[in-house]
């Protein structure tokens, strides 16, 4: 994913510093940006649909306390991922949440069967296969892939944005696309 | 998963962490190593069927606004609730002022004194009891009389946190045509036209008095709007409103029970698809019939848009000053206003493009410099 170009715009330094200080102009500046990645990621952790919505708030309205530690590095996408997905993780340890994760399994690619024609193209039995391999993922193997194979980031930048050592995130990547893999050629007849 | 050797510097390759001859050297083993290219075909696979997931999200572009909204406005108040560090440190500094203040004068007089908050204090403290965040063009001011904080509210929005009043305190906001009493609560009050336009009351309860009309009491979830406002309305709706006895028809929970929700799907269904003339109409029709639900002030903005979006910049234009003048304090308004300058630049008028956009000056994003374009100042 590419960082929109802002020629003459304040850069994600600078908005955040701004952040930091309390200009909300800046905030708004920044859901802008990234507001759609940030939806994104939450999807593909498999956040509940429902709580998607609370969690993307819940990412932006942490900005003014945390952005002091934002590493001031072009573009803050993989930082602002990475802080989402540790949100959800968090969120996600409710039991009541979990539950009602397992109860909407299958619900994701049910839905997209009828309504995005990508998913078609595609494949829809090799999505329905992924999307449930995902589920089946412990949540940091699967934080790792979302972040690192469909979001992009760099290995180094993921474990950067989850707090955990560049060695560790690639292992857990290691073992997610191996388990991944291995349903896909269970399931999916790869 | 069989697994070679160097299976580990597929990664390595892509992140760019191998120096040109260990990728010269890699590259040839690949080329070599059946299960080094099965796994990269695999990974590059799994990765593209990947990509399908989550997309689309969030889709609807008022939900989006409606968030943004919400962010910032939770923002400011978490922001205006949580004392900044130099606060702190003005506050450190005052309460060893009065420490060493108060030891100074027990030590003088032999006797141990109390000290006590001057009327000064109270009155700053009470100031940060109360959170007023006005809306783009608002006039207002404040006072504090004696017991009693006042807000005057001249023109525009008021979004208002005010933390529970002491049992001799009392909060006032002042529109032109009344007075709104509160006693601990969040809620926001628009006056447009020297008169109460609209009160929403967020959490807490309000009391409403305006003119000679009897006291209104506000819940959270309600929301107040002026019947004048009906004078746009379909002739039938008009007719419901003014049949109905003004006070209680004009009280509204959040959640409008002759909502025609059907009404807005269909609407909003043909903007999807990108049937954006019949959308404007649909939306067009739904605020005649329905002026004073809650998704009115959605369907009014998405007029606009699905105008833009149909080419009909001017016509767009048009409904966007209605919507501005309707909703001045709406989450949509920067929009509308963009939408405003987008068609005034088109006619040429950089005035009135600069001048829509003004009341945003402060705040710039890259829609309001494209809007203003070769009108930028």
């Amino acid at each position: 994913m590419k960082t929109p170009s802002r020629t003459n715009a304040r850069t994600d330094a600078e908005l955040l510093a701004q952040v930091a200080r309390g200009e909300l102009g800046a905030l708004g500046e920044l859901y802008d940006r990234y507001q759609r990645d940030v939806w994104r990621v939450l999807t593909r952790t498999m956040v509940h649909q429902g709580d998607v919505e609370d969690l993307v708030q819940a990412t932006f309205l942490a900005l003014p306390k945390i952005a002091a530690s934002f590493d001031g590095r072009d573009s803050c996408r993989a930082w602002l991922c990475g802080v989402a997905v540790r949100l959800a993780s968090r969120h996600r340890r409710g039991f009541g949440r979990w539950l009602r994760v397992l109860t909407s399994f299958g619900d994701e690619a049910r839905r997209r069967r009828v309504s995005d024609p990508q998913a078609s193209a595609v494949g829809r039995q090799e999505l329905r296969v992924l999307e449930r391999a995902l589920r089946e993922l412990t949540d940091k193997k699967r934080e790792v892939f979302v972040l690192v194979e469909l979001e992009g980031l760099s290995a180094d930048d993921a474990a950067r944005a989850l707090g955990v050592p560049a060695a560790t995130a690639r292992t857990r990547l290691f073992h997610a696309r191996a388990e991944l893999l291995e349903a896909m050629q269970r399931e999916a007849g790869w | 998963m069989q697994q070679c050797d160097r299976s580990w510097e597929l990664d390595a390759v892509r992140e760019g962490r191998l120096s040109p001859s260990d990728l010269e050297s890699f590259e040839r083993h690949r080329r070599a190593c059946e299960i080094c290219g099965a796994l990269a075909a695999d990974a590059e696979r799994l990765r593209q069927v990947g990509q399908s997931l989550g997309l689309g999200a969030p889709g609807d572009e008022v939900r989006v606004r409606r968030l943004r909204g919400r962010i910032l406005r939770e923002a400011a108040l978490a922001d205006a609730r949580s004392p900044s560090p130099r606060g702190i440190l003005l506050a450190c500094a005052v309460a060893l002022v009065v420490l060493v203040g108060s030891f100074v004068v027990w030590s003088r007089l032999h006797a141990p004194q109390v000290a006590v908050p001057t009327p000064r204090a109270v009155a700053s403290s009470k100031v940060e009891a109360v959170t007023v965040l006005p809306g783009p063009a608002t006039t207002w001011s404040r006072r504090r009389d004696g017991t009693t904080e006042r807000v005057r509210l001249d023109d525009g929005l008021l979004v208002l946190e005010v933390r529970h009043q002491g049992p001799d305190e009392r909060f006032v906001v002042e529109p032109p045509d009344g007075e709104i009493e509160v006693r601990g609560t969040r809620f926001e009050v628009v006056v447009r036209e020297k008169a109460t336009w609209s009160v929403r009351v967020l959490e807490g309860r309000v009391a409403l008095r305006r003119g000679g009309a009897p006291e209104l009491l506000l819940g959270a979830g309600d929301s107040w709007t002026s019947p004048t406002l009906t004078v746009v309305a379909a002739p039938a709706a008009v007719a419901a409103v003014a049949a109905a006895p003004s006070t209680s028809a004009a009280v509204t929970p959040r959640a409008t029970a002759g909502s025609d929700g059907l009404a807005y799907e269909r609407a909003m269904k043909l903007y999807r698809d990108g049937e954006y003339e019949d959308a404007a109409r649909a939306f067009r029709s739904f605020v005649a019939a329905h002026p004073q639900d809650p998704a009115a002030e959605d369907a009014s903005f998405l007029e606009a848009s699905a105008l833009t979006q149909s080419g009909r910049a001017d016509a767009a234009a048009l409904v966007a000053e209605r919507f501005l003048e309707r909703y001045p304090g709406s989450i949509h308004a920067r929009d509308a206003a963009i939408l405003v300058a987008r068609a005034a630049r088109g006619r040429g008028d950089c005035d009135a493009a600069r001048r829509a956009l003004a009341p945003w000056s402060a705040t710039s994003s890259p829609g309001m410099s494209a809007a203003l374009g070769r009108c930028a100042p």
